[in-house]
């Protein structure tokens, strides 16, 4: 098993503390900024960098012969594996980084000045903390100790795994009280929705055994809950889902057109 | 008349404001009793998850499958059962296949489910399987791998070696050497595919059950090649895996009886409440 060092050679560090220090320096210079500039620059960025998606999509393509297999591509294709790709997984590297922080400075100032619900900061402090040393001695270093390797797997696998399986097990219960007091036919679509979700329910899941004894072939088959179960999906359900996409998507679209152009209010710096 | 009207009032006041722990109480023991003592629900398999074996299954041998494991153990009542049905069916058929995840959690999950069944197959890493690691980029991933997986995924995320060096990824350059793309996901993550991924690559989704309705406009559309639909889908797939000898009964079948009866149980309180609601507005009006 290579580990990262070996596989990477040191000269990552120095590559990374470079990319950082950069980082802080163009950070550094954007906060000394008039307030005034900045909502100009941000929109020149944001637009620059639509602007090429949309060109790599719209220009022209023609057939390059790429490793035996034919291509199209534009002179801007092969920015993305090679400039747009890696620049992105920095950038949201960083921006991990800074969520990290920002979590961390926030719960480490309710701990120092014991507000209210500190001990649970303090839990998220120590949980965060054991989580990155536990996993990066574990992930990022081939010489480690094997009680490291036990004492990720018991916080991952054990502790973190099985919380986040039990968290959401939770709406099982919150589903049947539900379904028991809320879902009440008080009208002729409320009738509809609960014969159509009763059909679909049973289709997915002991319908078969309802209709087991009917073929599954020729007309039979339409007397199948499977089969009732598919036509409401396929035909009732999926035009009106598809209306409802096509909507979104048409609001979709003209709210990116409208912060790529920088004409959106409050889309940057909130004015 | 009056008199039944009269003794029926205490049990449907009782009916309607039923405590909501005895409720609890009785969905646990319904989904405990088929989880001790498993019963098998009869099973037809969907169109949907026919599609998505049938496409897995052509895969030729100068081809890989990408597997998108976007989930963790929150959905492995779902989305475990469908990925060890498609592990299982990937391994038998000796087809090379990568993983990959858009959630930093969803890697650690995805290395362990795989290297459980390849220990069954004796499917060795690096020769037979490979591991893209975390994409924190869906978007220029997609993008990416459409036009140079190569470069665009460069190192694996386990041995850390240049791709191009893993046997695994011999013959294999962009995303016309993909036969399939499965996106095996709690959330809408197969959009990245769907919108982005070169024209005429084929997608798949094995997704939890609330997912799914969205999905399937996509599938009538041929958008999507197949969707394996929350347990009843992993349920599907072990089915048409043991049909064809591609693979053995696993979580699928075994949570469909639980789930089986909490459906019955989600039934059987809508009519209960209703039936306690037309009883009481019926009294009411008398």
């Amino acid at each position: 098993m290579h580990n990262w060092e070996i596989a990477q050679g040191n000269s990552i560090w120095l590559a990374l503390a470079g990319v950082l220090l950069v980082t802080f320096i163009v950070i550094g210079l954007l906060t000394k900024l008039p307030v005034t500039l900045r909502r100009p620059l941000l929109s020149f960025l944001v637009f620059v960098s639509g602007l090429f998606y949309a060109l790599e999509y719209f220009l022209p393509t023609h057939m390059v012969l790429d490793h035996g297999v034919q291509v199209p591509e534009n002179f801007l294709t092969d920015l993305i594996p090679n400039i747009i790709n890696p620049l992105a997984q920095d950038l949201s590297a960083l921006l991990f980084g800074l969520g990290l922080f920002s979590l961390m400075r926030i719960h480490f100032n309710n701990v120092v000045r014991q507000r209210s619900g500190w001990v649970n900061s303090l839990a998220l402090l120590i949980s965060t903390l054991s989580m990155m040393v536990f996993g990066f001695w574990s992930r990022a270093n081939l010489h480690h100790p094997r009680w490291v390797d036990q004492v990720y797997h018991h916080l991952f696998d054990g502790v973190y795994q099985n919380m986040d399986a039990a968290m959401f097990s939770l709406i099982a219960f919150f589903i049947l009280s539900a379904s028991y007091r809320a879902f009440r036919i008080r009208s002729f679509e409320a009738s509809i929705l609960m014969t159509s979700a009763l059909i679909v329910l049973l289709g997915l899941s002991f319908g078969g055994v309802i209709t087991d004894k009917v073929p599954d072939y020729g007309l039979w088959s339409n007397f199948r809950i499977e089969t009732w179960s598919s036509w409401i999906l396929n035909i009732i359900s999926s035009p009106g889902l598809r209306a409802i996409d096509f909507g979104v998507g048409l609001g979709g679209l003209a709210m990116g057109l409208r912060i790529w152009l920088g004409i959106e209010k409050g889309a940057l710096f909130g004015d | 008349m009056n008199n039944t009207t009269n003794n029926e009032m205490p049990l449907l006041e009782k009916l309607q404001k039923i405590d909501r722990r005895i409720l609890y109480l009785i969905l646990i023991i319904v989904i405990a009793i088929p989880t001790i003592w498993p019963i098998n629900i009869p099973n037809a398999p969907l169109p949907m998850s026919r599609d998505l074996w049938n496409t897995i299954n052509a895969t030729p041998p100068n081809k890989i499958v990408l597997l998108s494991s976007t989930w963790t153990k929150n959905t492995r009542g779902e989305n475990q059962g469908q990925m060890e049905a498609i592990l299982n069916q990937l391994m038998s058929r000796h087809i090379r296949f990568a993983i990959s995840t858009f959630d930093p959690r969803g890697s650690q999950v995805a290395l362990n489910l795989v290297n459980s069944v390849a220990k069954k197959y004796g499917y060795v890493y690096g020769k037979n399987w490979v591991d893209f690691g975390y994409q924190p980029n869906g978007v220029n991933y997609v993008k990416g791998i459409s036009v140079d997986l190569i470069q665009t995924v460069k190192r694996d995320a386990v041995l850390k070696k240049p791709l191009q060096d893993l046997p695994v990824m011999k013959g294999i350059r962009n995303a016309d050497n993909i036969q399939i793309v499965v996106e095996i996901s709690a959330s809408s993550s197969q959009y990245y595919w769907i919108q982005f991924l070169k024209p005429g690559v084929k997608v798949g989704f094995a997704c939890t059950s609330v997912m799914a309705p969205e999905a399937i406009p996509y599938y009538t559309s041929h958008q999507l090649a197949g969707i394996l639909w929350g347990a009843k889908g992993a349920y599907d797939y072990e089915q048409l895996n043991v049909e064809h000898h591609t693979g053995d009964w696993g979580s699928g079948r075994q949570y469909m009886g639980p789930l089986s009866a909490a459906f019955g149980l989600v039934i059987l309180s809508i009519f209960v409440g209703n039936l306690a609601m037309f009883l009481s507005r019926k009294r009411t009006r008398q």
